[in-house]
């Protein structure tokens, strides 16, 4: 188990020493960010006064020594925008994203799993195919006009939401987040109903296609022949089972919430991750890009790491499996 | 030669008046970008000047709309020849209650040259300055190289702060003999106030908005609104969004397909000002053969000024500005815009002429025409890939067969620096607010040593013009300045040097019960904005 871990983690190091190089040489490739960044009517001297700054007057395998060397201490560099160490840049940013992900998850799960556990037990019920309907909607309508539409329904036609921006935040048991404010909730809204309605469409039909293949396994059927309660067959065996699949792609589903966000973010002018990605990459901020990629990349491996646990908790066979590869 | 300054005590007077009685509303306002920073000095982009002009007031002001130069932190000055004496105002005062002295306007000239880790510096609108004087606390005298008849335009970009120092530092093009610069962090913290000026930063949270508030000590008029915030709503969609639904009061950088439904709506009203902005194809008249065409044996078509003209002739402006820009710019005819300094009022407007064109193609050697790539960034100016696509199939129109590219402007200039256009889309503004440093910008022969023709990559050049140019940079009288700068146009003009389009309409949405004032370099000027009457 421990080996395994180790050879997880090194490939993940080696992954991400990858990334880098591959950004670096992305950026180089595409142009000079000092181009990007100044005015274009500013003179050579300013410019020239400009690549000096961001040290882009090195040769590129210099510049990526320099930043190797600064990743060992720990530290990704400075924007080259702002001028401000990147790790912080997206310290200040992350917590927007992740409260923003939390409400989509929060919706998305609360909505999804009883009416998809729903729609797999009773498939014919009015309620399952209008939900089903929709969810089909939910997958196939582009994020983008979506929020838009959503802008337009409560922010302008009805005017009861606001349509962009975080709103107030407060500070409770030392985490700031707009979760605390009725301001900052009623901003919240949209946004992560933007985001929770293609994840709640996904999440409902996988919910879905599993009890219905679950149900009509042996077991279930013995257990309802025995006279076991309808109500325990779905706690116990139904829900126990339809577990796996669910956990799976809520993993994934999870990181994209915390680190995709970007239309839902460019939508509703949240200043989250995604809004600090998209303005980076529009003036090549190459620190900012490098830190933004390995955080998401170390949330994902994360997050399947945990995904992995959870399992072995959840499924008694992955448990047994690995304790019968470990006993050999 | 002096350059009077009582038309400027006249301005300050009448702007003294109008004060009035200050309100205690909030304004918000929706910028499609935000300052990267409250640090006057740190990074020359469009966000940042505009800010600074709300909060660190420069010497002077260049007042875009009069096309005047007002007094700020200078009272007064003269000038004679190269000698600019300011006096300074002795009214105004840096928030510990110190009024501004000889030693901070030094301190901060020298501070441009030596910002700390700046991405972009201010460092081209004090090139020109060889020395400063103080003169006891309250007066100074800069020197230039030359004679600099923009110098007050280019002072009028730069915030003063207040230097850490009490002596006066000796001006130098190094670093003063210091190495006391103020960090941009302190300034973007709010440990230190970035000068003086109508508002004050309370706060400034990145990507997300910054507050302002009023300074009640200010030296000049008091705003009306007590507290203003700068909303980040950088996507076109949302930024309206914000202001149908009442999230901000006014929104800046209005895009063009939102016009008519603003303009349809009773309770926004649209503000605009022209801009002194030219978006103009520029044509690569050194690559032999030129990067982007074919079929013309190795030749490049475009070094002849029959073919420039035909191409020229080809654009049907009118249509250009009614339907792609739905109206919002102003056909262009020369290159400096119709009510900035130095505009050549009397060029006629190039006429659309596809048979004249045909005609001119065939008189060059190309009777089948050529095939031709035209290039355009797809972010940078308002509706930039529209207008090429439409550029594209007048050109067609000639018999050109002709086809477009468009980059992402954080590739795009690279590559014209690079000369791999053959013929691009591009647009400069006047900078200083007159036309000189757009001229020296885009007509005058490249040369990147002395930072002139920066912005000419298709390196049009012409002795005479440089030669009026030249003259012109050390011409101190206003009229004489003027017919140079006009001489030059007509120039460029004769030889089609350049495809003109047309000149930005900078414009503003607000609620119809703010009034906001609009200028030509697309700055927001927050301090006169007030309710409408």
């Amino acid at each position: 188990m421990l080996l395994f871990a180790l050879r997880r983690a090194l490939q993940a190091l080696g992954g991400l020493l990858a990334l880098t190089l591959l950004v670096f040489v992305g950026v180089w490739m595409i142009g000079n960010p000092a181009d990007a960044l100044i005015s274009p009517d500013a003179s050579m001297a300013e410019r020239e006064a400009a690549i000096r700054a961001l040290g882009l007057d090195q040769p590129l395998w210099r510049q990526y020594l320099d930043f190797l060397g600064g990743l060992l201490q720990g530290d990704f560099g400075s924007s080259f925008v702002y001028r401000e160490p990147v790790t912080a840049i997206l310290a200040s940013r992350l917590g927007a994203s992740l409260e923003l992900a939390f409400a989509a998850f929060v919706i998305a799960v609360g909505v999804s799993i009883p009416l998809g556990l729903y729609a797999g037990l009773r498939p014919e019920a009015r309620l399952s195919r209008a939900a089903m309907g929709l969810s089909l909607l939910g997958v196939s309508i582009p994020q983008f006009w979506q929020g838009m539409v959503l802008i337009i329904l409560f922010g302008i036609w009805l005017a009861i939401l606001p349509v962009g921006g975080r709103g107030e935040t407060a500070t409770f048991l030392g985490i700031t987040s707009s979760l605390f404010t009725l301001d900052g909730l009623m901003h919240l809204l949209l946004p992560a109903l933007n985001m929770a309605l293609l994840k709640m469409s996904l999440l409902m039909r996988v919910t879905r296609a599993a009890v219905m293949e679950v149900k009509s396994l042996d077991y279930v059927r013995f257990a309802r022949a025995k006279g076991v309660r309808p109500h325990r067959i779905v706690t116990r065996h139904i829900l126990g089972n339809i577990l796996l699949p669910v956990l799976t792609v809520l993993g994934i589903e999870i990181g994209n919430l915390v680190a995709y966000a970007v239309i839902t973010e460019t939508v509703f002018s949240w200043p989250g991750l995604g809004r600090l990605l998209i303005s980076s990459i529009q003036v090549l901020d190459r620190p900012v890009i490098i830190a933004y990629l390995c955080f998401t990349a170390l949330l994902f491996i994360l997050l399947n790491l945990i995904v992995d646990i959870l399992y072995t908790v959840v499924d008694p066979r992955v448990r047994d499996a690995l304790h019968a590869g470990g006993a050999k | 030669m002096t350059r009077s300054s009582t038309a400027a005590a006249a301005i300050l007077s009448a702007w003294a008046a109008w004060g009035g009685a200050a309100g205690a509303e909030e304004l918000r306002v929706g910028v499609a970008a935000e300052p990267v920073a409250i640090d006057p000095h740190f990074f020359r982009t469009g966000p940042n000047m505009s800010l600074r002009e709300n909060i660190s007031d420069a010497l002077v002001y260049n007042n875009q709309v009069t096309g005047e130069v007002e007094p700020r932190l200078a009272a007064r000055w003269q000038v004679e020849d190269v000698r600019w004496r300011f006096e300074l105002n002795p009214e105004a005062r840096f928030a510990d209650g110190e009024a501004v002295s000889a030693a901070d306007v030094i301190y901060s000239l020298c501070r441009v040259r030596n910002v700390p880790d700046s991405p972009g510096t201010f460092l081209s609108f004090i090139e020109t300055i060889a020395a400063v004087e103080p003169e006891g606390e309250d007066a100074l005298t800069i020197v230039t190289k030359g004679p600099d008849p923009v110098l007050l335009e280019s002072l009028s970009t730069i915030g003063i702060v207040q230097a850490p120092m009490d002596a006066p530092l000796t001006y130098d093009e190094a670093d003063c003999g210091t190495d006391d610069w103020l960090s941009t962090q302190a300034f973007n913290d709010g440990s230190l106030e970035a000068g003086i000026g109508p508002y004050r930063v309370t706060s400034y949270r990145r990507g997300i908005e910054t507050g302002l508030e009023r300074n009640e000590s200010y030296y000049g008029p008091a705003p009306h609104y007590e507290r203003v915030i700068l909303r980040a709503i950088p996507e076109n969609g949302a930024r309206i969004a914000a202001l149908l639904s009442g999230g901000v009061d006014v929104i800046d950088a209005v895009p063009v397909n939102a016009i008519d439904q603003i303009y349809q709506n009773e309770k926004l009203a649209l503000i605009s000002a022209p801009a002194s902005r030219l978006i103009f194809f520029a044509f690569d008249q050194e690559g032999e053969p030129s990067p982007k065409i074919a079929g013309t044996d190795g030749k490049n078509p475009l070094k002849d000024v029959r073919v420039r003209k035909a191409l020229n002739l080809a654009v049907d402006r009118a249509q250009l500005v009614s339907t792609t820009m739905e109206g919002i710019a102003e056909e262009a005819r020369g290159i400096v815009m119709g009510t900035v300094f130095g505009a050549h009022p009397d060029l006629a407007p190039i006429p659309h002429d596809p048979e004249q064109a045909k005609a001119l193609l065939a008189e060059a050697g190309y009777p089948d025409g050529f095939s031709l790539t035209i290039s355009s960034p797809s972010d940078r100016y308002r509706n930039d890939t529209e207008v090429a696509q439409a550029v594209t199939q007048m050109l067609a129109g000639i018999g050109l067969d002709v086809s477009l590219e468009t980059y992402p402007q954080s590739v795009y200039f690279d590559r014209a620096s690079n000369y791999e256009y053959s013929m691009y889309l591009g647009g400069a503004g006047a900078d200083t607010g007159e036309g000189l440093s757009q001229l020296l910008n885009l007509i005058h022969t490249r040369d990147t040593e002395r930072g002139l023709g920066g912005a000419n990559r298709g390196r049009y050049s012409s002795e005479k013009v440089d030669a009026l140019l030249q003259e012109a940079l050390v011409t101190l009288d206003a009229e004489t300045r003027r017919g140079l700068l006009q001489e030059a146009q007509a120039i460029v003009y004769e030889d089609y040097g350049y495809m003109p389009l047309y000149h930005e309409v900078a414009v503003w949405a607000a609620r119809a019960d703010v009034h906001f004032e609009p200028n030509a370099g697309q700055l927001n000027i927050l301090y006169t904005a007030r309710p409408a009457e």
